[in-house]
């Protein structure tokens, strides 16, 4: 009886062997299976029920209603102020929160005494719960007994602790701005001094003999060769500040009225005051769609300025 | 030998297990217990429970997940996977929304009939289509604290009878001004942070005191003219400053803590976060008192009850089972041992409160007592009474930015009749 191939490879020395294509997708399966369970699954359905009638009736079984959902949002009108109130948030905190980081990160790269331990105590903001961030500034900023309201009082432009932080619509905003940034602007200090750390120093020096000053060289050498990490980090916090909602809730709860409330706060009390699944799930779908077509933009942007100056 | 005394040891030891194989196993969730002020009561209740009725239940007390804010989310998503635990504590306004995912099964299968009619108010407003979908577990009422050296340093030497008098005396506290230390004193209390549940409807005894009323049959009234008269107060107050405006229920309890508040109207089992937030500690109690929240006239009272429910869930296996456990937790013994541990919770059983309260010698008790009388009930059995309630609360933000007040009451009462109306 002739023996099984299989075994006569064995014993030839012959190996089993995959093709390339097969192991890699082998070796990255377990990666996609989380995705597509963790990720894509959720995504896909987040959508689904966006152009569903999902209350609490029918918790389990959303019944398709086209675009009612979506027709619903805009007909109410308060979508344009939560995206308006997103947008002010976001391009406030972002840009105070690039500059600000780009100035921490051009001093800690400077030559002063004790940056090393600087750099280990500025990274601890970052490292604070955001639930805990939001009670820590809702003290700071009380009205009756927070250190801001002393602070100011003692410096004149106010004569009694009045300031109330979550109750005037502009201060609101502000509180929240000011608690982000606390916490983000050692991420993107870090990323930005990362990004200094690996200027040729070449080129500054080379600068400097011709004669540029210390801002003419930031504007012309130093910028331009950390763009890449500028743009990333850029829109990592753009992104990252477009769903905040952990600091919003826990500080103004989206308050006083609607000066707060973002399209996260708006989807949050959609789905769980309302129980409005789908409109919750329509806010997140186009919320989702602004930043596919912003990053878009961004990529084309980057992809041309690539071309033209690299 | 050795190998005999090994099995007979083994048999010793798992014996007691098959006895606890025969008692039914009933999981309740109690969100109190995450505050470790309960935990001292809970821990007496539950061990009490044991040794009555450990042979016939055994409780599976769920002490880890569900703090209060999250107990109704967490519900939401244990429900339409059948993982809900068989007995929930929860509060009235949120029974709509566990019956809109038809969760709750029918209790007059659980407790017996005579437990059932021992409730004075009945059970009408938690019966749906003759089936008792929820059972008060205590109700919360809400009576109006008191600082005795504010009124003493204002010249009030008589506890105000009506609600103008409330109005009067908040008004001669604010005008002292600020305290030793410089921090403003502010006569009366009205939360209003946006970030906490029941704000809105905290404002109801204000209506109530001016004769206007949240709904009447079925119809939302609020736009009335006796409802404007008190948004116009509400506005006054805040805009005279004898209110502080955007305060939490908690930092309202912390500036009356700290002396810094003439009256507020709130939750006796509040007076252990006022020990807590006060530099007196223990000792700030005796500088406080309470009374029924008065109303327009002398000898009226305007407070209200936010009642704690108890529901049996149809993921409960054993009804029976369950009705012994929501039959002690709303009974005498339960209710007691609250009150002794200062919790202040009042009962709707006629014969938990005479037994548990027919002699109270704490003057803040017997306060609440008094207030339970003839404190309301919230008409919260509607699922968009939770989003009226959010409504309500900015329409009290929007006061105490300046807006006018007819306006706002328009807005307001547009909005809820929307939402109730979907």
């Amino acid at each position: 009886m002739s023996e099984p191939a299989a075994a006569r490879d064995l014993r030839s020395g012959k190996k089993f062997t995959l093709s390339d294509r097969a192991f890699g997708m082998l070796l990255i399966a377990p990666a996609l299976i989380v995705f597509l369970v963790v990720i894509a699954y959720p995504i896909g359905r987040g959508i689904w029920v966006s152009f569903c009638a999902n209350k609490l009736k029918n918790i389990n079984s959303p019944v398709w209603n086209d675009f009612k959902n979506y027709r619903d949002i805009f007909k109410r009108g308060a979508f344009w102020q939560y995206f308006g109130t997103t947008l002010v948030f976001v391009v406030l905190t972002v840009s105070i929160q690039v500059v600000l980081g780009m100035m921490l990160s051009l001093l800690l790269n400077s030559n002063i005494r004790g940056r090393k331990m600087f750099r280990g105590f500025f990274i601890i903001p970052w490292t604070i719960p955001s639930v805990v961030v939001a009670i820590l500034w809702n003290w700071i900023l009380q009205q009756q007994y927070g250190v801001v309201n002393y602070l100011i009082m003692r410096t004149g432009a106010i004569s009694a602790m009045e300031l109330n932080w979550v109750s005037d619509p502009a201060l609101a905003m502000a509180s929240i701005i000011l608690a982000c940034i606390w916490k983000q602007l050692p991420y993107m200090t870090v990323m930005l001094l990362a990004g200094l750390q690996s200027v040729d120093t070449g080129l500054v020096e080379a600068a400097h003999i011709d004669g540029a000053n210390g801002l003419k060289s930031l504007w012309h050498i130093v910028l331009p060769s950390i763009r890449p990490v500028l743009v990333t980090c850029t829109w990592l916090s753009v992104t990252q500040n477009f769903q905040q909602f952990t600091i919003i809730k826990n500080m103004t709860g989206g308050g006083p009225v609607y000066a707060t409330t973002t399209l996260s706060v708006a989807a949050y009390k959609e789905a769980f005051t309302s129980y409005n699944f789908g409109t919750s799930a329509a806010i997140g779908v186009l919320w989702m769609v602004f930043l596919f077509f912003i990053t878009l933009l961004s990529n084309w942007m980057n992809d041309r300025y690539s071309r033209d100056f690299v | 030998m050795k190998k005999f005394l090994c099995m007979l040891l083994v048999l010793t030891m798992l014996a007691p297990m098959a006895a606890l194989a025969d008692t039914p196993v009933i999981t309740v969730n109690n969100w109190s217990w995450v505050d470790s002020g309960w935990a001292a009561c809970l821990t007496e209740v539950f061990d009490t429970f044991k040794a009555q009725h450990g042979d016939e239940v055994t409780i599976d007390l769920d002490t880890y997940s569900t703090a209060y804010a999250d107990v109704m989310t967490t519900l939401l998503m244990q429900a339409p996977s059948g993982t809900t635990p068989d007995i929930a504590m929860v509060k009235a306004a949120w029974v709509p929304q566990l019956l809109e995912l038809d969760a709750l099964a029918d209790i007059s299968t659980a407790m017996s009939p005579e437990v059932l009619a021992d409730y004075t108010a009945g059970l009408g407003a938690y019966t749906v289509n003759g089936a008792i979908v929820a059972v008060p577990y205590f109700g919360q009422g809400y009576a109006m604290f008191y600082n005795k050296d504010l009124f003493e340093q204002a010249g009030i030497t008589e506890l105000p009878k009506t609600f103008d008098e409330v109005l009067a005396d908040a008004e001669k506290i604010s005008a002292l001004g600020s305290d030793a230390n410089g921090n403003k004193i502010y006569g009366l209390g009205l939360v209003n942070s946006q970030k906490e549940l029941a704000e809105g409807y905290n404002v109801f005894p204000w209506l109530w005191a001016r004769g206007g009323d949240f709904e009447k049959d079925g119809e939302i009234v609020l736009n009335s003219e006796a409802n404007l008269k008190a948004y116009q107060e509400i506005a006054d107050l805040y805009a005279r400053g004898i209110s502080p405006k955007g305060q939490s229920f908690k930092e309202m309890r912390n500036l009356f803590a700290t002396g810094n508040l003439g009256m507020f109207w709130d939750l006796q089992s509040q007076t252990a976060s006022f020990v807590q937030g006060s530099a007196l500690g223990e000792d700030f109690i005796s500088h406080i008192g309470a009374f029924p929240i008065p109303g327009m006239n002398e000898g009226d009272a305007v407070g209200y009850n936010d009642d704690v429910c108890l529901v049996m869930l149809k993921s409960c296996k054993d009804p029976k089972a369950a009705g012994i456990v929501l039959e002690y937790m709303t009974g005498a013994t339960t209710i007691g041992l609250m009150n002794k541990h200062g919790k202040g919770k009042m009962s709707s059983r006629a014969s938990v409160m005479d037994e548990v309260f027919k002699d109270v010698d704490n003057p803040i008790t017997a306060a609440y007592v008094e207030a339970a009388k003839t404190n309301r009930g919230l008409p919260c059995m509607n699922t968009a009474f939770s989003q009226a309630d959010e409504a309500i609360t900015r329409s009290v933000t929007r006061l105490s930015q300046g807006e006018d007040p007819a306006a706002v009451l328009e807005d307001v009462t547009e909005e809820i009749k929307e939402l109730y109306s979907e």
